[in-house]
């Protein structure tokens, strides 16, 4: 005690440190055996098991309520998965399909390009059905956009596209679908799924004709009455395309000059510089079966002669220096046509039986025409530099509309690849209840 | 004054060891009970997953195939996707030659295919259902509910 008392003296700020000794050591007692705890070890036994039980039990607790719901969350995920893959798929087609239709949103949305501009898709199919995609007592929301992610107007090989409207870039479809369960008077979210695609698309110049996209807003109508041929000039815009966007290009065939010509943007071709035997073994004129076969635009750089009767099948231009048909020309279905182009020369018709395409004689020194050696009878449209009053004075020249020719034309085509080059799913369980 | 050492025998008293054993052999019990339990819900996850996989299974086959696909399945033409049966599945795809888990035995699959039209667009509800064997453990019978999956395929453009 002396020695503390000469501490506390000495150090004064050891006051309280030797207090504290000094009540620890009040609590126990001294016997000759030694140090020995007289009370409350029992009751801090039981107590400090009682407290590790008690953790245990609430670990116990939290487990088993963890585990009773993983399954069920996983069942909600794979629920919420399943609906946005579904509803995803109906976007895709609603996508490829309005993205064909020039009047959809979809398809002024890619046609113009922004990037960053999105719109909804509407899906008919999934408001219907979607319904039975999740079990009763749920109910889900979805939505599904599409959104352009970016556009170029170069090619990948960094040249420009013929024409200033074409082009490619990404489309981004994206498909959301929020799975709740009904309870009263709210709703909690059990998962939601967030499903993202890219697609590349195309606005390339397509070939016009189709029954949807048909080319020609009015036929040229030329027939013989009373001696004297009256010409009603039909006006088209999508025929006479500017040559100038493909003075650089290499796949220009010839140097047609700077005229205003058709069919010059190279997108729109399928075969160049063919003779007639390559013609024939291409398959676009095939002799054996008597079958013109046409898809795009195909150039044979010498003349061409049809005899005999011919069947014209898909959709497409056949460019010669100049053309002798002496039979008929008839389409395999009523969405096909065909359009015969003399380039140098002119159109000579030995036949009076039907021909069931447009003809074009146009050339550079202005002099390209149709020449009915009978009386012809077109079905379809004529384009020529200049008419010939004196034969047309003795051969008549019947030409008929045809209807494939007569609709509102479209000359760009949006085309939405079939593989999807990219995809995100983002998944949310438990996320919140309103 | 000396403050003495703790001596052999002074420690707990036999009461107390024993109240410590048994507090003790209680923890360890329910240690025990939880491991199991946690056995069990491992396991049960994993049968709540191959019965998803094998629900999806015929999901994702179809909709590689098609619509035309769907239409060849509905008239029974792929014998690994019997439509409108509960059936038994294989240790391995016959048609895809895809391995599957032992597990697959313990279950049994029934395929349904609606069609539906809407607007423009054709195509089919697949509704895929999985549940345990009856032969199956008494553990997955009391434990694993039906696993249902639902999707629709669509003909494409």
């Amino acid at each position: 005690m002396l020695q503390i008392k000469m501490l506390i003296k000495a150090r004064p700020e050891s006051r309280l440190f030797l207090l504290r000794m000094q009540s620890h050591v009040d609590s126990i007692s001294m016997t000759p055996t030694g140090l020995r705890r007289t009370s409350g070890s029992l009751m801090s036994l039981m107590l400090f098991a009682a407290g590790i039980l008690s953790i245990f039990l609430l670990g116990y607790f939290r487990f088993f309520q963890e585990s009773a719901n993983i399954d069920k969350r996983l069942q909600h995920q794979q629920i919420a998965r399943q609906a946005a893959i579904s509803i995803n798929e109906e976007a895709l087609i609603r996508l490829k399909r309005e993205a064909f239709s020039p009047e959809s949103r979809i398809a002024a949305l890619l046609f113009n390009a922004v990037s960053g501009t999105e719109c909804d898709i509407q899906l008919p199919f999934s408001s219907k059905y979607a319904g039975q995609l999740i079990p009763q007592g749920y109910s889900c929301e979805y939505e599904s956009k599409v959104k352009v992610i970016g556009f170029t107007r170069l090619s990948p090989d960094g040249k420009p596209y013929a024409s200033k409207k074409e082009g490619h870039g990404i489309a981004a479809i994206t498909s959301t679908v929020v799975l709740r369960k009904d309870r009263e008077e709210k709703s909690s979210v059990l998962a939601s799924y967030k499903l993202e695609t890219h697609l590349d698309y195309l606005v390339l110049s397509v070939f016009p004709g189709t029954s949807e996209h048909p080319a020609f807003d009015k036929a040229l109508s030329v027939r013989n009455t009373g001696g004297k041929p009256r010409i009603i000039p039909f006006v088209t815009n999508r025929l006479q395309l500017s040559f100038n966007d493909l003075q650089n290009n290499s796949n220009v065939i010839e140097n047609w000059g700077d005229s205003s010509l058709p069919y010059q943007e190279h997108s729109l071709w399928t075969a160049k510089n063919l003779d007639p035997a390559a013609l024939n073994n291409a398959g676009f004129i095939d002799h054996e079966k008597r079958h013109i076969n046409l898809r795009g635009i195909v150039h044979c750089q010498e003349d061409i002669k049809l005899h005999g009767n011919w069947e014209m099948r898909g959709r497409g231009v056949l460019i010669a220096d100049s053309f002798e048909i002496s039979g008929a020309v008839i389409k395999a279905e009523s969405k096909d046509f065909a359009i015969f182009y003399a380039r140098h020369g002119n159109i000579v018709i030995n036949t009076d039986l039907q021909i069931h395409a447009g003809l074009i004689a146009m050339n550079d020194k202005r002099s390209g025409t149709v020449l009915p050696g009978k009386n012809a009878d077109i079905h379809g449209f004529i384009m020529v530099d200049r008419i010939s009053p004196d034969i047309l004075a003795e051969k008549s020249l019947d030409l008929t509309q045809n209807p494939i020719f007569g609709d509102k034309s479209y000359d760009h085509q949006i085309i939405v690849g079939d593989w999807i080059n990219f995809i995100s799913q983002t998944r949310q369980a438990d996320a919140h209840s309103n | 004054m000396r403050i003495a050492t703790k001596k052999l025998g002074d420690g707990f008293a036999f009461s107390e060891i024993l109240i410590a054993i048994l507090l003790f052999g209680l923890i360890s019990l329910y240690l025990m009970q939880l491991f199991n339990f946690s056995n069990q819900g491992t396991m049960l996850v994993y049968y709540q997953h191959i019965a998803e996989k094998l629900a999806e299974e015929p999901i994702e086959f179809l909709r590689g195939t098609g619509y035309e696909g769907i239409i060849a399945c509905e008239q029974n033409k792929f014998p690994e996707y019997k439509v409108d049966i509960w059936h038994s599945l294989a240790d391995s795809n016959e048609l895809t030659a895809d391995d599957r888990p032992d597990a697959v035995s313990l279950f049994e699959r029934k395929i349904s295919l609606s069609p539906t039209v809407a607007e423009d667009t054709r195509g089919y509800l697949v509704r895929v259902v999985v549940r345990p064997v009856s032969t199956s453990s008494s553990f997955l019978q009391k434990r694993m509910e039906e696993v249902t999956c639902s999707a629709f395929i669509l003909e494409r453009p």
